[in-house]
């Protein structure tokens, strides 16, 4: 229960998201830059509100 | 063996309460039922059905396997497609499709009294929403996270394709249209309610510089001191309220407000997403989930009384809230929270790209509509409890109540004072609560009431006010979200990137100012409107939602109907036979009624022959000729939005014989 809060928190904060996509990067592209987590995620943010995902 | 009994034991008392619940509010008559009995049919009905039904279209139709791999888990690229915890998903999803529908169209239904609304809302949402929202979410999960638009393309034909596309843009533009109506009803001549939405854009504008500028993750603490601040704000409004001068500083007419939300729409839709949108979006979700949870236990704690009787005499079609009998209007008055087709596009988007387990579609796509049908059910029972004449007198257009609006009221056999009016408007902080059309203000009344009774205190004026400024933050981030996503779409329709527009800000400005032109004339069309304007946009609003709502049910059935599960299309075939007939008749009675009250085109005629025959006086002449103009207009859009069905089914059925040949 507690992990779930956390993940939950991290979810939310988009530490979560972070995370993963640091994990994507060490595993695919280890030559590259990783975006560091400010950049990563007001892009993150720039892109969620191009698509439909609020609802009447 | 001793489990399984214990566990069919169980399933049986949750469905004989149910049904015995059921039974109880549609047939108990001539005394006040509680409304607990709405709730336990509510979730027995859903509980039923969550295990039952839900369970057999996973498994025997959709045949859902755990062991496939998701796209989540196939393309996991770090950014879109990532594998996430299944109650996180059903969040996400939940806070994706829940908006301020479900709460308005039953406080407008209610108009029919408690029984047609609510036995729409539980059958439709077990039936019809939660169905369409689980399949279509699974299809677009085995197809990679395609777009509904997308699937429609590759399973039907390109003529449906561009069909839906161009039924999307349109139902975007009419919901932001009506919903931006609702604010503009709402804090019409309420200097409390304007200060304290006004205050919300500074307060959301404030989170958002803190979570760009110094911690991109303190969402959630940034968040909590937003909403502290909003409450602060609800007070402040109250101090406006009391204060003489400023009072009317912030007491605006109609047209001034809708001209103001216009210009915010347009600042939303061009601004930086960071700075409004996001930050306005995170408070509006934590308020959301907040507000929808604290009533769940006010009502549990309170459990008020049903006061709307179960049918008022309004089916025949002479309601003074929306004309029309209960047969087709009520399943287009609420459309949300039974069966939406915007969520259609919701689960075709983020969500199937983050799903781990293939069983989870259960939970995500028929569970959190279930939760939407509740919330629904919430708003219809926060509706039913004010007294039935108080609730006439807040919804009913003034045009509807004539110069004596207690008389008239009472007699339509719903009992009423004038004084119990203004000494309601004095509790609530407001100057009156005649004609406060809208659905929000009733919403709010019925909220306060439950609020302040549950948790004793008799701050009523500020729970209503605190109601309003959900209802309104609610609403503004669906404003703001809509128009940029209606921007987008329409600069890929006018193929801005080919063109190497994309990156031009004069041509978003541009393609925000048409769409926001577009809903702005809607929204300037229904404050101008006499009638308070609801009569015209809420049908057409979920005209356009049941649309859509066919439009992915027909894509559902040709799915099922092309895989080797043909013989079960009927689940939602049904349902799109169903939302053919409801649509169809009532665009058509919408149209084409003779009855001034209903038919866009005979009160467009009517108007038409007393200007002709002179009766109208030259300096309104003007007026009334533009008002011709706009309902034939939306006759038009109706129209299209029936023939936009049409071509897809036919579409459909065509793609489905060439299978069989």
């Amino acid at each position: 229960m507690k992990n779930f809060f956390q993940l939950l928190r991290d979810y939310i904060n988009g530490d979560f998201a972070y995370k993963k996509y640091i994990e994507h990067h060490q595993k695919n592209h280890p030559q590259q830059n990783a975006l560091d987590k400010k950049s990563f995620l007001r892009d993150r943010q720039k892109c969620k509100w191009k698509k439909i995902n609020r609802c009447c | 063996m001793k489990k399984d009994f214990l566990n069919l034991f169980i399933w049986i008392a949750i469905g004989f309460i149910g049904a015995a619940s059921f039974g109880g509010i549609a047939l108990i008559r001539g005394e006040k039922i509680s409304s607990l009995w709405f709730l336990t049919a509510c979730v027995c009905t859903q509980l039923v059905a969550y295990r039952f039904y839900s369970a057999w279209i996973a498994a025997k139709i959709l045949h859902v396997d755990g062991r496939r791999t998701t796209p989540a888990n196939k393309i996991n690229d770090g950014k879109d497609f990532v594998p996430t915890n299944k109650w996180i998903v059903f969040g996400h999803h939940f806070a994706a499709i829940a908006g301020p529908g479900p709460l308005i169209g039953p406080t407008l239904a209610a108009q029919f009294g408690y029984l047609p609304g609510t036995l729409w809302i539980l059958i439709g949402s077990v039936f019809a929403g939660a169905v369409q929202d689980m399949i279509i979410l699974f299809s677009s999960m085995r197809h990679d996270g395609k777009s509904l638009g997308q699937l429609i393309k590759d399973e039907i034909g390109k003529t449906a394709g561009y069909a839906a596309m161009i039924g999307t843009l349109a139902i975007i533009i009419i919901l932001i249209a009506v919903l931006g109506l609702v604010v503009v009803k709402a804090l019409m001549h309420s200097s409390w309610g304007s200060f304290t939405v006004l205050m919300t854009i500074p307060i959301a504008m404030l989170v958002g510089i803190y979570l760009y500028y110094i911690r991109p993750n303190g969402v959630i603490e940034a968040s909590l001191v937003g909403i502290a601040l909003f409450l602060l704000a609800v007070y402040g409004g109250k101090i406006v309220h009391y204060n003489e001068n400023l009072s009317l500083i912030f007491d605006r007419s109609g047209k001034f407000l809708a001209i103001s939300i216009i210009i915010y729409g347009f600042a939303a839709a061009t601004l930086p997403v960071w700075l409004l949108l996001a930050p306005r979006d995170y408070l509006s979700s934590f308020l959301k989930l907040g507000t929808i949870l604290l009533l769940a236990i006010a009502l549990l704690i309170f459990h008020p009384q049903i006061q709307m009787p179960a049918l008022t005499k309004f089916i025949d079609g002479t309601g003074p809230i929306f004309s029309g009998k209960v047969f087709p209007f009520l399943f287009i008055t609420i459309a949300c929270g039974a069966i939406s087709g915007f969520h259609a596009l919701v689960s075709s988007g983020t969500t199937p790209k983050i799903i781990s387990d293939e069983r989870d579609v259960r939970l995500i796509g028929y569970g959190s509509m279930l939760l939407e049908g509740s919330v629904a059910i919430m708003a219809m029972i926060a509706a039913c409890v004010l007294e039935p004449g108080i609730f006439f007198a807040i919804n009913s257009p003034a045009a509807a109540l004539g110069a004596d609006a207690a008389q008239t009221i009472s007699s339509w056999g719903f009992p009423l004072e004038n004084s119990t009016m203004q000494n309601l408007a004095d509790q609530m902080g407001e100057k009156t609560l005649f004609s406060r059309t809208g659905g929000a203000p009733s919403l709010a009344v019925g909220m306060a009431n439950i609020f302040s009774s549950a948790f004793g205190s008799n701050m009523l004026s500020m729970w209503y006010h605190f109601a309003i400024m959900f209802e309104a933050i609610f609403i503004l981030t669906t404003l703001d979200a809509g128009t940029r996503v209606a921007r987008f779409m329409l600069e890929d329709l006018l193929k801005f990137r080919d063109r190497k527009l994309h990156e031009s800000i004069i041509a978003s400005l541009f393609s925000s100012f048409l769409i926001v032109g577009a809903w702005g004339y809607f929204l300037y069309m229904g404050v101008l409107d006499p009638n308070g304007g609801v009569n015209i946009l809420w049908p057409l609003f979920g005209m356009s939602n049941q649309m859509l709502a066919g439009i992915a049910l027909t894509l559902a059935t040709v799915i099922i109907y092309k895989s080797e599960r043909q013989k079960f299309f009927f689940i939602t075939a049904i349902p799109l036979c169903f939302l053919l007939v409801t649509i169809s008749w009532a665009v058509i009675e919408k149209v084409f009624s003779a009855d001034v009250k209903i038919g866009f085109l005979a009160l467009a005629n009517a108007a038409q022959f007393k200007i002709d025959s002179g009766l109208i006086a030259n300096d309104q002449i003007s007026n009334i000729k533009r008002m011709i103009f706009n309902q034939k207009l939306v006759s038009g859009i109706a129209l299209s939005f029936m023939a936009i069905l049409w071509v897809v089914v036919a579409d459909a059925v065509r793609s489905c014989v060439k299978i069989k040949e």
